[in-house]
């Protein structure tokens, strides 16, 4: 996706104000002149700045120009269903990898992403099997990091 | 430094460390080799790794990855025309029409040697300028920290990419992503919007892993299914004919080395941007311009001998200032800040046994180059063929793994797909990543210094410059904006020009 350098100042000079309007907010440190919200209000300064670098780039430059060009992963289907199946892959892993275990998580979705992205069922099983176990190796038995086993806890250590 | 060898010796040699480099190493050749997937996407799948690792052995698995990632960004390059890093774009025409001339062990051949020739050159300055570059600095003080991060910060956004405003909008969000958490000076929470994990602020592995490679994936979504074709024909003897290409551009070698680490001591540009500049210099000063771009051995040397040398380069300033001199060492001072290793002169004199362990492992790692290096341009027509459906799945698994892994904390995977869709938006519109990289990393420094030396000064701007080397660096710092606003304004008349 991309903007137009006016639609991108646009975009900017809302993100200078709003972080100009909560740095308001902050506290001010007694004795003393300048508090937490300095730092943040330099900051939105500069954006502002570059908003208006864009808006005279647009000026001169820039008229006729598209305000939004949604790009590829935005206007083919498929490349948009790809982009969402990626996104809820990592909202599927945060919802149920605790519950159910990282092994069986991990293998669902390498399985589903895989023959989406066009693997044989072949490759896109060995992948589910394989890499998950490989992972999880990795990890958690020889960097001794915990990952969640979930349903598989009993098979590890009975029930 | 020198006493400290043995035990350096000692500390690279133990079976874990060995081990994890071999891997590293040839982690770095798979990544690099894969094309789409940069050295420093490779960094930072590591780090989740190396978190768990001691300090020395994490370092020599960063250090072999890079090395060996930005060599075989050169492998898909020469073969299929597509650069497996950025830093093989520069010359990826010449390599690619060597071999449709029937020559391509010249073309990785060269770019295999001048690629150990230029990290031994950039490791040598890394020895012989990093200690004594700390002895200064050690007499810094706030004010003095303050000027370097701002000098560092702006030469990260006038020579990282094309438009140095972008650059500055990039840095002023990694700027704004260090603010978010608990201030520096007085502890109020800022810009949390009410969730508590983001008190300690955003996250630096998960950030990190979500710029990099979550928006790599999001990057290369519209085009996973086309197989990528290699023109694989026989390899026949690599390093012949190697040898006497080399010796007729010595100048050239020198030339590239010592621009390659020159850059790469520069923050914010690293072998990428280096590989164009010498490759750029080369073509002005070379007898044959017209060759670039066609096949020119010359242009081969000239950036290869560049782009490996600024790994090396990139390391000084980190180390002795704690900036970032490209996007992979601003992840290592993530790294060695997690660890406990504070990069600044001190750890010179604190850590001299991991310092000198570094150094080797670079050292080593530009050695045992060209003998990995041979055996992995014969295997490269394998890896090659990996296909990608497969292989996106499982990168985007171990980002969530390893993001999750750090603090066992469910946000950490929240970070990471809204990092990365953000450095997704903002490659799309040519905001380079680098600057907010560099941003992030040094944000919390540069505020704290900024405030520390408001303070001192009692809200008085002339007392940031009351010191000499203050003044000087102030000074050096007001040039590098001048000469970006003189570009910027130039880049403006440019384009009122009709046409």
């Amino acid at each position: 996706m991309k903007l137009s350098d006016a639609a991108l100042g646009v975009v900017l000079l809302g993100a200078a104000a709003a972080i100009a309007w909560t740095a308001r907010g902050f506290p001010v440190v007694p004795g003393q002149a300048f508090g937490p919200s300095l730092f943040p209000g330099v900051i939105a300064a500069g954006l502002a700045l570059c908003a208006i670098g864009l808006f005279l780039r647009h000026a001169r430059a820039g008229r006729g120009a598209r305000w939004i060009e949604p790009g590829p992963l935005l206007t083919d289907p498929r490349a948009r269903l790809d982009a969402l199946l990626v996104l809820g892959a990592i909202v599927a892993y945060l919802a149920v990898a605790e519950r159910l275990g990282f092994i069986p998580t991990a293998a669902a979705i390498l399985l589903v992403l895989t023959r989406r992205f066009g693997a044989s069922w072949r490759l896109a099983i060995a992948t589910a099997v394989l890499g998950p176990l490989a992972i999880h190796l990795m990890f958690a038995e020889w960097l001794r990091v915990p990952l969640p086993l979930g349903v598989l806890l009993h098979l590890r250590y009975g029930a | 430094m020198i006493e400290a060898l043995p035990q350096a010796f000692a500390l690279l040699l133990q079976p874990q460390t060995v081990l994890v480099g071999i891997g590293a190493a040839l982690f770095g050749l798979f990544v690099g080799s894969m094309p789409g997937l940069s050295a420093t996407m490779a960094v930072a799948l590591l780090v989740p790794v190396s978190f768990f690792l001691d300090p020395v052995t994490a370092l020599t698995a960063v250090v072999m990855t890079t090395a060996m990632a930005i060599f075989a960004g050169d492998i898909p390059g020469a073969l299929m025309r597509i650069p497996g890093t950025p830093a093989s774009a520069a010359y990826v025409d010449d390599a690619y029409n060597l071999t449709k001339q029937g020559k391509p062990e010249l073309a990785l051949g060269i770019c295999l040697v001048t690629s150990a020739i230029g990290g031994l050159f950039g490791t040598a300055v890394l020895i012989l300028l990093a200690p004594r570059l700390a002895e200064v600095a050690l007499r810094f003080s706030g004010m003095e920290y303050f000027w370097l991060v701002a000098l560092g910060l702006s030469c990260a956004v006038m020579v990282a990419g094309r438009d140095p405003l972008k650059g500055a909008v990039s840095l002023l969000i990694g700027l704004f992503i260090a603010t978010i958490g608990q201030d520096v000076t007085s502890g109020y929470p800022r810009f949390t919007m009410g969730f508590g994990n983001l008190l300690s602020g955003v996250a630096f592995i998960p950030a990190m892993v979500g710029m990099f490679a979550i928006a790599e994936i999001l990057r290369n979504l519209p085009t996973i299914r086309n197989a990528a074709e290699v023109q694989v024909r026989r390899i026949g003897s690599i390093l012949r004919g190697t040898g006497s290409v080399l010796r007729r551009y010595p100048v050239n070698i020198v030339r590239g080395n010592t621009i390659g680490t020159a850059i790469g001591i520069l923050p914010g540009a690293g072998a990428d941007i280096a590989a164009w500049i010498s490759y750029a210099v080369g073509k002005r000063f070379s007898k044959d311009p017209d060759r670039f771009g066609k096949g020119s051995e010359e242009g081969l040397v000239d950036a290869g001998a560049a782009n490996n040398a600024a790994i090396a380069g990139a390391w000084v300033p980190a180390l002795v200032f704690g900036i970032p001199g490209d996007s992979v060492t601003a992840i290592v001072i993530g790294l060695l800040l997690m660890k406990g290793l504070q990069p600044g002169p001190d750890i010179f004199l604190m850590n001299p046994e991991q310092i000198g362990a570094l150094f080797l492992a670079f050292i080593i790692a530009n050695l045992i180059m060209i003998p990995i290096g041979l055996v992995a341009i014969r295997l490269c027509a394998k890896v090659l063929t990996v296909p990608r459906p497969v292989l996106t799945p499982l990168i985007l698994i171990f980002c969530m793994v390893g993001s999750f892994a750090i603090d066992n904390d469910p946000f950490a995977l929240v970070i990471m797909m809204v990092m990365g869709i953000l450095a997704w938006l903002m490659e799309e519109n040519g905001i380079p990543v680098a600057p907010a990289i560099l941003g992030i990393v040094l944000g919390d420094q540069f505020e704290k210094h900024f405030m520390t030396t408001m303070m001192k000064g009692d809200g008085s701007l002339a007392y940031f410059v009351s010191r000499p080397i203050a003044a000087v660096l102030a000074a050096i710092t007001a040039v590098v904006w001048l000469t970006i606003l003189v570009g910027l304004v130039r880049r403006g008349r440019q384009q009122e020009v009709p046409g």
